[in-house]
């Protein structure tokens, strides 16, 4: 019987905040998984190729950004929607990441996980 | 000593003339031969006259000795002050050649200032050139043709070609016939300060991420916890829950308000305004403190009359000044109780008053009002909950837009805050920095 979950894709370097995502991801029935820098994200594009990426800005390796511009370069915002959860505020990075073919943006710590979820389902139908 | 040998030089000329005019009082005396106690008399009357004389010509000559003395004096330290500040000073003659520079000059440019006398100032050949010709147009239209006072920032270059930033001030120096004589320029080196402000700002984003990091992971783990995610708490549970949950809140306010601070006193907050419903943007604030209201049961009478303007201003700071200036009034004044906002215009401000009857702040504290983290010590036994940010950012936010704040408050009567906006509409401000609300 095939997997007809959908696939999120989480890029967090921070461990308990990967943490929380996956406890609750898998409790709403999504595939989750989860990397902790930009290269492995590129990686896990292809590899576990996701219905949905939630995209931290501040990693190791790659940021962010550089994820997203790879993907839009690539052609690959268009395929994936893009989600990203930042504790950066300020609305030039906003501004920067929806430029760079992100879907949406939101603000880790103003932020309930439940509103995550909620913009994750919307963005999957 | 070259003065005083003057002074000396004047009063023996007068000595001179004085002894003269009383030789040649006698010798006519003799001469018409006048008797000889009218002779005396008019000798006497001509020595006491010269004497006055003297001593007249000895105080002025030594006033103004003095005077001159001083001004010397005063000269020197002009010249002391001119020679060794850190500002970089350059006299140009109408034409803008080289005529004086100070040593800073040389500190500053690594040009000698035998390398700059002569030679044309914000010329390639020293360290200007590096502006758009638009800025040296700007520039000399103001100073030369409008002969007023000029003020900008400038990139220049050293003589070892690195690149600098620098302030500079001209004023050009006009004679009695309205026509530029000379320029004075002087220039503050602000490179450092610049780098500084960078760093200050990467600082900020920096903070942001890394303290806001862990209280999100703490607000998601408290989320699930209190949904029900791990199981269900029991009543007990479920309250000491909700209390780190408040915490945590009250945590990531106080980030949010730091962060603010930090933002705003970097002098770089972003000011956009546009046209904007004054109604519209108060109504959305209320609806955003309603079950705040609902909380406390209170009320908010509005007056706004009927025919406030549309105004140019930024909506998300003046926003958050409503938002601050509301959310204070429902803190600290009882259940039950009414809050007042209206709105007045006078001939060149809109005035939004917001009123409480709740605690108010004792006489002693209220020049503190306005203070980075003052909370009142009355405040402080009803409400522990606070930051005392709101009312310092609220008044930084205000000024951002060249506006007033200021307020009335007696204690257990209750406080009353103005502020104003201009109805010209606010000045729009680049900048690198909004500020969260």
């Amino acid at each position: 019987m095939s997997d007809s979950r959908k696939k999120i894709l989480v890029a967090e370097d921070d461990d308990f905040l990967a943490s929380a995502y996956s406890v609750k991801l898998v409790k709403e029935n999504y595939e989750v998984r989860v990397v902790k820098d930009g290269e492995a994200t590129i990686q896990a594009l292809t590899e576990f190729s996701p219905d949905l990426l939630l995209l931290d800005l501040v990693m190791p390796k790659k940021d962010g950004f550089a994820v997203l511009q790879e993907m839009q370069t690539s052609g690959l915002t268009t395929k994936i929607p893009v989600l990203v959860t930042s504790n950066l505020g300020q609305a030039e990075d906003k501004t920067k990441a929806l430029g760079l073919g992100a879907r949406d943006y939101i603000v880790k710590s103003d932020s309930s996980l439940e509103d995550i979820m909620k913009k994750v389902a919307e963005m999957l139908k | 000593m070259k003065v005083r040998g003057k002074i000396y030089f004047i009063f023996f000329v007068q000595f001179v003339v004085a002894s003269v005019a009383i030789g040649m009082i006698i010798s006519l005396s003799i001469f018409v031969n006048t008797k000889t106690e009218i002779v005396l008399i008019q000798s006497l009357t001509a020595v006491v006259a010269a004497m006055i004389v003297l001593i007249i010509g000895y105080v002025l000559a030594t006033r103004l000795g003095n005077s001159i003395e001083k001004l010397s004096k005063d000269l020197e330290k002009f010249r002391l002050a001119v020679e060794n500040t850190s500002n970089h000073i350059v006299i140009t003659d109408a034409e803008g050649t080289i005529l004086y520079a100070n040593p800073a000059v040389e500190a500053v440019t690594g040009f000698t200032i035998s390398e700059v006398i002569g030679k044309k100032v914000g010329s390639k050949e020293l360290w200007g050139g590096q502006m758009e010709k638009e800025f040296y147009k700007k520039l000399w239209q103001t100073v030369k043709i409008e002969k007023r006072h000029f003020e900008g920032e400038i990139r220049n270059k050293r003589k070892s070609g690195e690149i600098y930033i620098a302030v500079t001030k001209i004023d050009p120096i006009i004679n009695a016939d309205g026509e530029v004589v000379f320029f004075v320029a002087v220039e503050r080196d602000i490179t450092k300060a610049k780098e500084v402000d960078r760093m200050k700002t990467e600082f900020i984003s920096l903070a942001s991420h890394q303290l806001r990091t862990p209280l999100s992971a703490m607000k998601w783990f408290l989320e699930m916890l209190l949904g029900g995610d791990a199981g269900a708490l029991n009543p007990e549970q479920k309250d000491f829950v909700k209390k780190i949950n408040e915490s945590n809140e009250r945590m990531i306010d106080l980030v949010d308000g730091l962060l603010n601070v930090s933002r705003i006193e970097s002098g770089k907050i972003i000011v956009e305004p546009v046209l904007t419903d004054l109604k519209e943007l108060i109504n959305e604030v209320l609806v955003e403190l309603e079950s705040k209201l609902q909380a406390k049961k209170q009320t908010v009478l509005l007056n706004m009359g009927n025919n406030l303007p549309q105004i140019n201003l930024d909506p998300k700071l003046t926003r958050s000044v409503y938002l601050s200036l509301l959310t204070n009034a429902i803190k600290y004044s009882r259940h039950g109780s009414e809050i007042q906002l209206i709105i007045t215009k006078n001939e060149n401000e809109l005035i939004s008053r917001i009123t409480d009857k709740g605690y108010g702040v004792p006489k002693f504290e209220q020049k503190k009002m306005f203070d980075k983290f003052f909370r009142g010590t009355n405040i402080v036994q009803q409400e522990t909950d606070g930051t005392g940010l709101g009312l310092y950012l609220a008044k930084m936010i205000v000024q951002s837009w060249e506006g007033r704040i200021w307020f009335e408050s007696q204690e257990n009567k209750g406080t009353t805050f103005w502020f104003t906006l201009p109805l010209s509409g606010v000045k729009p401000k680049k900048g690198v920095v909004t500020i969260d609300s």
